[in-house]
């Protein structure tokens, strides 16, 4: 049989008030009994330090939120593609009232005059404002759906408050009477900075096939 | 281990440091292969009918492109501004070579070239003009279209991204 022998002490002596090792709390121990001591204040940094996790989704929040409220040059010219996008675009049934604020909102995308260049047709000539909105509105106007889209855009920048933008784009609808169009084709872009807004100058169809 | 186990582990794998990192690389082989090896595409649009139809999918093999020259009868992607879009075309007449179209036939340097790949009727006409050098002509195989309807000519060799996979 094996013994069991308990190795040390497990427990420590109940102590009683008999054994006199109470003492009686001063005024000042009164009340603080089962609270932790107080803590010293951890500066900013130490606590981040403590704490990576949240020093991280700081760190992340501060990256977005200078990305969201100062954005880069390329992003506000991918925005006016967005803007030009979204107006000559048109959804089925599309009501009087939106025609008619996507028209309005057509006139400040471009600049004074606009070149537009198709070598395929021999088109080289400048539109004003005024020419271009109404293109376009009668343009649509042809339309029961029409989508406009830009894809692959590359933009640089070869002088200050000058960008160059060479990009691909998807025109697709369905015309009143039913015909089906879709086109996709190469453009160069050209914009222009003036009092911090980009308005585009210049299009130019890419002749890519060539025939 | 049992299947049971084996099975388990394969499902709901414990996420140690080792499996991170065999994670990280197939991820990143697999974003190198599909965005410049092997382009995976949806056809869009008839100008290749009956050889690729509308909506298939088909990848882009660019090595191709890459290693070697593109041949008289071979299909290529030709891309636009970027890879997103591309066109799908078959190439018809190399550099400095003189095309014509007459009444649907093709014509190469005078001479009359067979086109097993165009299926529907075809009464295209074009006059005879040269290929300019580092250039390719290209057409699609459906020619049933009026000519003026068909987006089709010489694309520089520069374009040419790669050859479809099937």
């Amino acid at each position: 049989m094996v013994k069991m022998e308990s190795q040390g002490q497990t427990h420590s002596p109940i102590q009683t008030p008999k054994q006199g090792n109470f003492s009686r709390p001063t005024s000042g121990q009164i009340g603080q009994r089962g609270r932790t001591p107080p803590q010293p204040r951890l500066s900013p940094l130490t606590a981040l330090k403590k704490h990576p996790v949240i020093a991280v989704l700081l760190f992340i929040f501060g990256v977005l939120a200078v990305l969201i409220l100062f954005p880069s040059e390329e992003k506000k010219v991918r925005k006016q593609f967005k803007a030009l996008s979204n107006v000559v675009s048109k959804a089925p049934g599309e009501n009087v009232f939106t025609t008619a604020r996507k028209a309005q909102e057509i006139v400040p995308l471009f600049d004074e005059n606009c070149e537009l260049i198709i070598p395929a047709d021999s088109v080289s000539a400048y539109f004003s404002r005024g020419e271009i909105t109404s293109y376009v509105i009668r343009g649509r106007t042809q339309f029961s759906d029409l989508s406009l889209t830009f894809v692959d855009l590359s933009i640089t920048f070869p002088e200050r408050g000058t960008a160059k933008v060479v990009l691909t784009a998807k025109l697709k609808g369905k015309v009143v009477n039913g015909e089906r169009m879709d086109e996709t084709r190469e453009v160069q872009s050209t914009l222009k900075k003036i009092k911090r807004k980009w308005y585009f100058t210049a299009f130019e169809v890419v002749e890519v096939l060539k025939k | 281990m049992t299947s049971k186990n084996r099975l388990r582990q394969f499902f709901f794998p414990s996420i140690t440091p080792k499996f991170l990192l065999r994670v990280v690389v197939v991820a990143l082989s697999a974003y190198l292969v599909f965005s410049y090896v092997l382009i995976p595409i949806r056809i869009q649009g008839s100008s290749m009918e009956p050889t690729y139809h509308n909506g298939s999918i088909n990848f882009c093999w660019t090595l191709s492109a890459l290693f070697s020259k593109p041949q008289r009868h071979g299909v290529v992607a030709v891309r636009l501004a970027g890879h997103k879009v591309m066109l799908l075309k078959r190439v018809v007449a190399l550099e400095g070579e003189r095309i014509e179209f007459r009444y649907g036939k093709l014509f190469v340097d005078g001479n009359t070239i067979e086109e097993p790949y165009v299926r529907y009727p075809c009464d295209w006409n074009l006059s005879s003009r040269q290929v300019e050098p580092g250039s390719v002509y290209v057409v699609g195989d459906n020619r049933s279209m009026p000519i003026g309807d068909h987006y089709f000519g010489q694309a520089s060799i520069k374009r040419i991204v790669g050859v479809p996979l099937w």
